[in-house]
């Protein structure tokens, strides 16, 4: 079993109190003393350390998602739309005046 | 009466209607008027060239990739947010990123509002405008061909993933987890309670994950 794979084969339950915690936790907006009991509980909980495990994988994998994404879409308007973006610009500024 | 008939004689000549055509010089733009507005969109342009790319790539993934509504979208946006812009809805200083997102969602989710309430056909509209008019009766979204097309030529099991993902779920993953909006930010642009951000999140990432699961299992990988 690879490193992937086992991290992978993680189960998303938490305890249902401590949902909110882990995901806080997971997204780096957990501070306090909040930070502080979520990190003790998880230490000695096995469910709730694979589901932050599991968060934090999901958002590398959605960031890396977006870095690819970007790498490949196209970046501008076409010419077409941005001709008639154009017009529609010039006919907001009629109502305007 | 015969002041009526006189008016009303007058009022299709041929001569008079050529004249009605002419701008009246008290409603012409006074010249500070048409300068300020030429400096407004220099400054819109500006705003425009920050953000094009941000805003065509995230309507792309909004509209799971399809080019042409993505496009259409955007420029949509760009418009609205001129009229924004010239009724000074847009602070200077403030986050541009965050105001057009708003505008866009909004375009976004009235899209698909509408979508799902044109689908939503009569049996009077059934009959007096045949059943190939009815939206309902078409292709499940996952199943008509463009999606089909888009959804066959990914490798990446995550944007299979995301794209099956509910509307409402999809679009909050897409703001925080993809964009990176805190949940306050996002909860704005959508007028939602945080709270509500946040559970819809929780549930995505629930999803998300078993898909992912699933897969790695499809694959023999756990």
């Amino acid at each position: 079993m690879t490193d992937d794979s086992r991290r992978q084969n993680v189960e998303f339950k938490p305890c249902r109190h401590m949902e909110r915690w882990v995901d806080a936790l997971a997204n780096g907006s957990l501070i306090g003393v909040a930070r502080w009991y979520t990190q003790i509980h998880i230490a000695g909980c096995r469910q709730c350390r694979a589901t932050l495990e599991a968060l934090l994988r999901l958002h590398e994998r959605l960031q890396s998602f977006r870095a690819i994404s970007d790498a490949t879409l196209p970046s501008t308007l076409t010419l077409e739309k941005r001709f008639t973006l154009e017009n529609a610009l010039d006919e907001v500024e009629k109502k305007r005046l | 009466m015969q002041h009526e008939i006189g008016k009303y004689t007058r009022s299709v000549l041929p001569t008079d209607l050529h004249r009605s055509k002419q701008p009246d010089p008290r409603l012409a733009p006074r010249p500070d008027d048409v300068t300020e507005i030429a400096r407004r969109r220099g400054d819109y342009r500006r705003l425009i060239a920050t953000q094009e790319t941000f805003l065509l790539r995230a309507a792309l993934r909004l509209c799971r990739s399809h080019l042409e509504d993505a496009q259409d979208l955007t420029q949509e946006t760009l418009v609205r947010g001129y009229e924004a812009f010239l009724e000074g809805r847009f602070t200077e200083g403030s986050n541009a990123r965050a105001w057009f997102m708003r505008i866009l969602l909004n375009l976004f989710l009235n899209t698909q509002r509408r979508r799902k309430w044109d689908a939503k056909v009569d049996v009077d509209s059934l009959i007096s405008e045949g059943i190939s008019h009815c939206v309902a009766l078409h292709a499940a979204p996952r199943d008509r061909p463009d999606t089909a097309l888009w959804m066959a030529a990914l490798d990446e099991p995550l944007e299979k993933a995301l794209a099956a993902l509910p509307e409402d779920l999809r679009v909050c993953t897409y703001l925080v987890d993809i964009e990176e909006f805190t949940y306050a930010e996002a909860a704005i642009m959508l007028a939602l309670p945080v709270g509500t951000v946040r559970s819809r999140l929780w549930r995505a990432r629930r999803i998300l994950h078993a898909h992912l699961f699933q897969y790695a299992k499809g694959q023999r990988r756990v």
